[in-house]
């Protein structure tokens, strides 16, 4: 009993834990598992962000293999190349060092070198697949597809690198190209390919490309490549259409010693590009389930090959600097000794040129034609030559209207001249009264004339040191004589300032400039050159035509630019290898055009300060080579005359 | 390389230049003279130094080549004449000269025109310089100032013999003119020597008497006085 009421008591007991126990209620079990199962939840969701997360990180270095496997082939790629290269030349050496015997081992080279190539084309073909499979590996098959075309893009520039690939290809070429690609040749390329044999796995390859391609934007591509391939190669001709091996003889003779190694590099760097091209092309055809994800791709290199010709272009002509390209249009040669200076008809396309040699010359631009008579070479001839100074004329100025000429000249003379009609023959009788009169007053050479637009004055500077203001066709012309500041300064250049009619600039030695007013012949700024000028000659000062600003040359080879109310420098370049000799500023006044004692023109944005273009001009005679340069008022022209004695006309290019 | 620059001699008339400064640097050997047109500048520089000195001037350095020392020295020539002929513009007129002569034997023919003209003398000498300047520059014959095609050599004859009437005239009409025009250049003289060394004119050619050996000649020649009278030289076109 006692057992039973102990199990009793135990029961009990449990009855008692179980009542002390909480009760299970409903509402306790529902929010139990409730809870359970929101933390079931909560893990797995983390688990599945791991998940995802070691998902990314192995999809991450999946790409960073392929990556690497890619540089790999790359390299491998690279390596075999060079090998076949080292073995060219190894051949070359061989057949250099055996009297041109063929070496025996190497005649194999091509072949050998072509069927491991084949293998590892294969192998290759593979990652490629996975390249354009994956769209995560999409820009960076774009990227290494801009690369390879960048790599085309470097053939065509680099002429130097062409022989040695042909040389190479053409013998792979034979082999492996289908016959298809000899289909595909178009029109330009066949024409080029009749006169050199060799082209033929370049234009292939080409086609290759073309196969998805835009075939009119290909087109366009492979003309301009085969036009300035044929260019290249004519005076070469005769050389050229021999058989291969002579050929591949021929292309290395070609290359100078000096430049083979950095040849064989972009040989080097310039067979993988055909390679990849064959290769995408051979796959395309056979693998037809891939191949339009093949096509995009090459739908993207045509993109990029249109890139690619864009910046050809823009290599050469820049939009903004496109339309000032000058290009030498005629050579102007009948004065027999350094011309000093030059200057156009305000409208006419004819020009001035004042010579060493005593004369003043006369041209027509367009006089050509008409000139049949003459030594009949079609050379333009000066129509009328002013013999009136004694010894050189240094300098020359035009009225606005160009009926009338002013020159100054070593002997300190300025004579004033009625132009003859500007059709007049060279041939016609003398007639004296073309010298209207001669100013003389300057004791010493006349270094720079200048006239005033509105009411016929002239300027002059002298190495007299004066500076002299004429009125020609008054009985008493001379009509104030400006001294200089310091006596030790000489005027080189003068001219008058377009935004301030009464104002002159005047240049002096010892860089020394300042504004004059003509009316009282005082001192009306000073330019401030800074410390650091050099004290060395100005050359040549020049108004801008528009704004209140001056522009000067000088013997310290530097261009500067004041501001006309400041007397500031506004800004300053060193432009030139030698000495400014002369200034010009075109009629708008947004170019500016300098010419040096280094014989070189160049072309200069006033509003940037910058260089567009450089001429080479003329030649050096002594330590004198462009004397003078000048803006045609009216029409597309600029001009030099030079110390070779010889004038050039300039037109701007077209293209 | 800038620092030699600055410490060599600049060999230009920059602007400010005063006359007496002209040209006036030290001379340079021919050696030396490294631009294209360093022929020029010798001649140049032999004449700066003494215009008088003929035969220096006409003595080519060292392995030149003749065509262009001949060229060059013709050129130089013309360039000189240049101030003969602006003396002759000042007095030299039609109604005075009405035709080229120089002698009375002959009546030069300007070439410059397409037939050859019956210029007046002014005409005749600013036309044949004109046209020699054109000619020495010309592309057709002379495309280079630093090698001479061996056709074009003859060129250098006819233009001398033309420019040569020039002399003459002043010197039998304008017989002051030219005196002063010669002792201060000694450009006939220089050119007769030249022409005579070269042997780019005939000796009979050479009327006016500026070499001790032509003055005996001609005292020679006056006492005969048998030469035929107004013989026409039309000149050869060029």
């Amino acid at each position: 009993m006692e057992d039973v009421g102990q199990q009793q008591n135990s029961q009990n007991d449990k009855t008692d834990e179980e009542t002390s126990r909480p009760q299970y209620s409903m509402s306790g079990v529902l929010h139990y598992i409730q809870h359970e199962w929101t933390r079931y939840e909560l893990e797995r969701s983390r688990w599945e962000a791991e998940r995802a997360e070691m998902q990314a990180r192995i999809a991450f270095l999946q790409g960073e293999r392929k990556g690497q496997e890619n540089l790999k082939s790359d390299l491998v790629r690279r390596i075999k190349m060079l090998e076949f290269c080292l073995k060219q030349e190894r051949a070359k050496v061989y057949r250099l060092t055996h009297n041109g015997d063929e070496p025996p081992n190497y005649d194999e080279v091509p072949d050998e070198n072509s069927a491991p190539t084949e293998n590892h084309l294969a192998a290759d073909l593979d990652s490629y697949i996975n390249d354009t499979e994956s769209t995560g590996n999409f820009r960076q098959g774009r990227l290494l597809l801009k690369r390879y075309l960048e790599e085309i893009g470097y053939r065509l520039i680099a002429p130097s690198d062409l022989p040695n690939n042909d040389a190479v290809n053409g013998k792979k070429g034979k082999s492996d190209s289908d016959s298809d690609d000899e289909n595909l040749l178009d029109m330009d390329a066949s024409k080029a390919l009749d006169e050199f044999d060799f082209l033929h796995t370049d234009s292939d390859l080409k086609n290759d490309d073309d196969w998805s391609g835009n075939q009119n934007q290909y087109d366009a591509l492979v003309r301009k490549y085969n036009i300035e391939k044929e260019n290249r190669r004519k005076p070469r001709n005769s050389e050229d259409d021999s058989s291969s091996e002579s050929l591949t003889k021929n292309l290395e003779t070609d290359v100078p010693p000096g430049i083979a190694s950095a040849i064989a590099a972009s040989a080097a760097e310039g067979l993988p590009t055909r390679r990849q091209g064959r290769r995408s092309q051979n796959f395309a055809y056979g693998n037809g389930g891939a191949s339009s994800e093949i096509n995009a791709a090459l739908g993207i290199s045509n993109e990029e090959n249109m890139d690619i010709k864009d910046e050809f272009g823009s290599d050469q002509d820049d939009p903004s600097m496109q339309a000032h390209k000058w290009s030498t249009k005629i050579s102007l040669r009948s004065h027999l000794d350094s011309i000093w200076a030059m200057q156009f008809h305000p409208v006419e396309p004819v020009l001035f040129t004042a010579s060493e040699d005593g004369t003043v010359k006369l041209w027509n631009l367009e006089a050509k034609k008409e000139d049949k008579h003459g030594s009949g070479t079609g050379e333009i001839e000066p129509i009328y030559t002013f013999r009136g100074h004694m010894g050189p004329v240094v300098c020359l100025v035009l009225n606005p209207t160009g009926d009338h000429l002013y020159t100054g000249g070593r002997d300190g003379n300025l004579c004033c001249w009625n132009v003859p009609a500007l059709n007049s023959d060279p041939c016609d009788a003398y007639d004296p009264r073309v010298l209207a009169e001669t100013l003389n007053g300057h004791t010493d050479v006349i270094w720079s004339v200048a006239y005033h637009s509105s009411n016929g004055r002239l300027v002059s500077a002298s190495s007299d040191s004066t500076i002299k203001l004429w009125e020609p066709g008054n009985s008493e012309p001379l009509i104030r004589t400006i001294n200089p500041p310091k006596p030790s300064l000489v005027p080189t250049s003068v001219d008058f300032v377009s935004t301030e009619t009464t104002h002159l600039l005047a240049a002096y030695t010892n860089c020394f400039a300042q504004i004059l007013d003509i009316e009282t012949g005082a001192s009306v700024m000073v330019f401030d050159f800074g410390a650091e000028a050099t004290g060395r000659t100005l050359n040549k000062i020049v108004s801008h035509p528009t704004m209140p600003i001056s522009v000067i040359g000088g013997e310290d080879r530097t261009i500067r630019y004041f501001d006309n109310t400041t007397g500031k420098l506004i800004h300053e370049s060193l432009a030139h290898i030698e000495g400014v000799s002369s200034l010009a500023i075109d009629p708008n006044g947004l170019f500016l055009l300098s010419g040096s004692h280094d014989g070189s023109l160049r072309v200069w944005n006033i509003e940037k300060k910058v260089c567009l273009q450089e001429i080479s001009a003329h030649r050096k005679k002594n330590d004198n080579a462009v004397t003078s340069v000048a803006f045609h008022p009216s029409k597309p022209l600029i001009g030099s005359s030079g110390a070779d004695s010889v004038a050039k006309i300039y037109v701007a290019a077209s293209n | 390389m800038t620092a030699t620059a600055e410490r060599r001699v600049i060999r230009r008339n920059g602007p400010g230049t005063k006359r007496e400064d002209w040209n006036n640097w030290p001379p340079l050997a021919f050696e030396e003279m490294d631009t294209a047109l360093n022929i020029q500048q010798y001649i140049q520089q032999l004449i700066k130094a003494n215009p008088s000195d003929v035969d220096a001037i006409l003595t080519p350095p060292v392995d030149q080549d003749e065509g262009v020392w001949k060229y060059e020295h013709l050129r130089q020539f013309c360039i000189e004449l240049n101030g003969l002929a602006l003396l002759l513009q000042r007095e030299c007129v039609p109604d005075t000269c009405q035709q080229m002569t120089a002698t009375e034997q002959w009546i030069f023919l300007c070439a410059a025109h397409k037939n050859p003209n019956e210029c007046p003398a002014i005409d005749y000498t600013r036309h044949t310089l004109d046209g020699a300047a054109s000619l020495l520059n010309s592309n057709k014959y002379f495309p280079s100032r630093i090698s001479i095609k061996e056709l074009s050599i003859s060129k250098l004859g006819s233009i001398a013999r033309r420019v040569y009437r020039i002399f003459s005239h002043a010197f039998y009409h304008h017989k002051k003119l030219f005196d002063d025009f010669e002792n201060e250049t000694h450009l006939c003289k220089r050119f007769t020597t030249y022409v005579t060394k070269y042997n780019l004119m005939q000796q009979d050619h050479l009327i006016v008497p500026i070499l001790p050996s032509q003055q005996q000649q001609l005292s020679a020649a006056a006492n005969q006085a048998n030469l035929p009278n107004a013989a026409i030289v039309s000149p050869q076109k060029s």
